[in-house]
């Protein structure tokens, strides 16, 4: 299985080594992330595309330790870091790379502020956390700072404001501002736009794709929509049922799947090009976690596989096609596999971005 | 014809799109003179004070309880005579000019002990309310926090002191130790914190799973640093009707303690203690100026204290009513 992973990268800034995440409970045991690798470079976006459940999220909380154990079990890695196995750091540690060096923004700014604190505490206190040092003032200044830089109008009067008086994209321009307030080096993104308007959407995209550069940061960034990968993203790791089933930049990702799940994704969205009266989907559902399939966990929804008995008994391992990673028995039936879907909608899927 | 037709109906059409924006506009516009209005009591705290002034009862109650904190203070200012001051050619006397409640058994002033009472009254109801409270939160966020054995431990313990019969072993407690205010406060808190430590723990357990919880996490504070800043912060409002029912009640305590004869030493006034004078018939019979003051000084600010109690629980959680 390590032989046929990619080999960490020296430049690496954080790099993900062979993860596993299960959880413990009265049910049995879930295996949520099985065996995930992944590597991010200074200044770079990575994408982790997957539906719910795939574990993306999951992968992630465990590099900074986030989640609950029990019922959580982490093993695999190492998680580097600065040189350092996060995986292994005492909790004391890791709270001094936790929103200092690895900030993370979370999916719902509605839930992630506290309500009966003003925002402009709440950077304050992001602040303070890290560097006692500064004095109240100074934070206050700082905060204030970050509330324009992240373009909230009218930061002094916002700065005293609650949450409840903030709408959902103010909130998440404030949730920016306080991952950012320690000049972070990773920033991760847990589907920074799920809870927001589509008009807000593309601000909140543009607003981290700004936030970066000006932190040259690199930023992971999590969501379900290619349509968000294909405006941001540098590198893509798809997720599939606690594994990685194709790892490549974004640009062969549109232009050239090499998963027959990829091809899927890429096959459901909605296009403007074609008169669709149905989109396209992906038949079946993911499999149950608690009982993961022997062979390839997509193999039961899989277009390429047609019940051939490889698929469902062994795992695919990982394994690099082109300039991709690819986790699948015949990824050399792809190019037909993607004329196919191409031909069932109407439109060569096979757009790349610039095209777009 | 048909265009024809078209033509006015679709100026109709505009007319009143345009209508509908300007009402629209309007609407924006009254709301930003509302929110111009409305704006300065935004907060929490400041939302709770506002709905607490219209709770008529606990305001009243409220103007009540200071009213008579301030009397306490203010005792030697206020008090007509020295409460402690024996005249032995006026006992037992009914309420007089020189003596507006009468004299008691040794001829001292009723009114003035009423007066002096009132403090010890009030110190026991606040310092044990604020004691058990403050063990009560501390052992309740540790609980519901680590959750886990420590958890079990302490609900366990909390499970032992509720399944006291708590006045009984308060009066052993009290015989040992001797009376005096502080082993009283003492005393009371430690049986009175499980109540606090309940709904503490209650209440972090659902605090602790919010969102913002973990994004504190993530953003690196320490577990101490979230009880303090975020689980405490949440559970402030239902500790502060906990503890202003405590205070009600360890109000009661001292009172039942005082008459017991387990309450402060004689002479010092207490309600309770006054009370204790009706254990004799002819006293509970001909003389009501001995007994009825302290009886209705008692229960009005017990009274007031649970009224606060409910304007609070109003004021902070107005889907709770009653």
């Amino acid at each position: 299985m390590t032989s046929d992973t990619p080999v960490v990268d020296p430049q690496a800034l954080l790099s993900v080594e062979d993860l596993h995440v299960t959880f413990e409970g009265d049910e049995g045991t879930v295996e949520a992330v099985r065996g995930v690798s992944w590597e991010i470079r200074p200044g770079e976006v990575l994408g982790i595309v997957g539906e719910s459940g795939s574990g993306k999220s999951v992968s992630v909380s465990s590099v900074l330790g986030l989640l609950p154990s029990p019922p959580a079990v982490i093993s695999g890695g190492p998680v580097t870091f600065d040189g350092q196995n996060l995986l292994e750091l005492s909790e004391k540690k890791l709270r001094a790379v936790r929103g200092k060096k690895i900030a993370m923004i979370f999916q719902d700014p509605m839930t992630a502020f506290n309500p009966v604190k003003t925002i402009g505490h709440q950077i304050s206190e992001a602040i303070r956390v890290h560097d006692k040092s500064v004095s109240r003032s100074a934070a206050k200044d700082r905060s204030i700072e970050l509330l324009s830089m992240v373009g909230v109008p009218g930061p002094h009067a916002r700065f005293s404001q609650y949450p409840h008086e903030y709408s959902g994209g103010m909130r998440q321009r404030a949730m920016i501002a306080m991952a950012i307030a320690n000049r972070q080096r990773v920033l991760i993104a847990d589907e920074p736009t799920t809870a927001l308007d589509v008009t807000i959407q593309a601000q909140i995209l543009e607003l981290l794709e700004v936030v970066r550069n000006e932190t040259d940061a690199a930023m992971i960034l999590i969501t379900h929509d290619l349509g968000v990968i294909a405006e941001v993203a540098d590198r893509v790791v798809v997720m599939y049922a606690g594994k990685v089933v194709e790892s490549t930049s974004v640009l062969s990702l549109f232009q050239n799947p090499r998963h027959p799940y990829t091809l899927g994704l890429l096959g459901s969205l909605p296009r403007l090009e074609v008169r669709m009266d149905t989109l396209y989907s992906i038949p079946g559902q993911p499999p149950d976690m608690a009982h993961a399939p022997p062979g390839c966990a997509f193999a039961a929804r899989c277009s390429l596989s047609r019940g051939r008995a490889e698929c469902r008994e062994s795992v695919p391992e990982l394994v690099k096609v082109g300039d991709s990673w690819s986790a699948c028995h015949f990824v050399d039936e792809m190019e037909i596999a993607t004329e196919n879907v191409s031909q069932e909608i109407g439109l060569d899927i096979r757009v790349g971005k610039e095209s777009q | 014809m048909i265009r024809d037709n078209g033509a006015p109906k679709g100026i109709d059409a505009e007319a009143i799109v345009e209508a509908a924006i300007a009402s629209g506009e309007a609407a924006i516009e009254d709301l930003d003179i509302d929110d111009s209005t409305m704006s300065p009591p935004r907060s929490p705290f400041k939302i709770a004070v506002r709905r607490f002034m219209k709770h008529r009862l606990a305001l009243i109650s409220l103007i009540f309880v200071i009213f008579i904190v301030v009397v306490a203070l203010l005792a030697p200012l206020v008090a007509p005579a020295d409460p402690n001051a024996v005249d032995l050619s006026s006992i037992r006397k009914p309420p007089s000019g020189a003596h507006w409640l009468g004299t008691d058994s040794a001829g001292r002033d009723v009114l003035s002990r009423i007066i002096y009472g009132a403090r010890v009254s009030l110190t026991v109801g606040i310092a044990a309310a604020l004691s058990a409270a403050g063990l009560g939160t501390f052992l309740g966020l540790v609980a519901g926090f680590t959750k886990g054995w420590v958890d079990m431990v302490i609900m366990r313990v909390v499970d032992i002191f509720l399944s006291f019969p708590s006045l009984i072993v308060i009066l052993l407690l009290v015989a040992i130790l001797g009376p005096s205010v502080i082993t009283i406060v003492l005393v009371i808190a430690f049986f009175e914190w499980p109540t606090s430590c309940r709904i503490v723990r209650q209440m972090t357990l659902a605090l602790r799973e919010h969102d913002y919880v973990l994004a504190a996490r993530a953003g690196g504070s320490s577990n101490f640093r979230i009880m303090r800043r975020h689980i405490l912060a949440g559970v402030v409002s239902p500790l502060t009707v906990v503890t202003t029912l405590l205070s009600a009640s360890a109000i009661l305590l001292e009172a039942a303690l005082s008459f017991l004869g387990l309450g402060v030493r004689q002479p010092q006034a207490s309600w309770g203690g006054m009370l204790n004078e009706a254990q004799s018939i002819t006293v509970l019979e001909g003389m009501p100026w001995l007994w009825l003051p302290p009886g209705i000084a008692i229960a009005a600010t017990v009274l007031a204290i649970n009224f606060i109690g409910d304007g609070l629980r109003d004021a902070f959680d107005p889907r709770q009513t009653r």
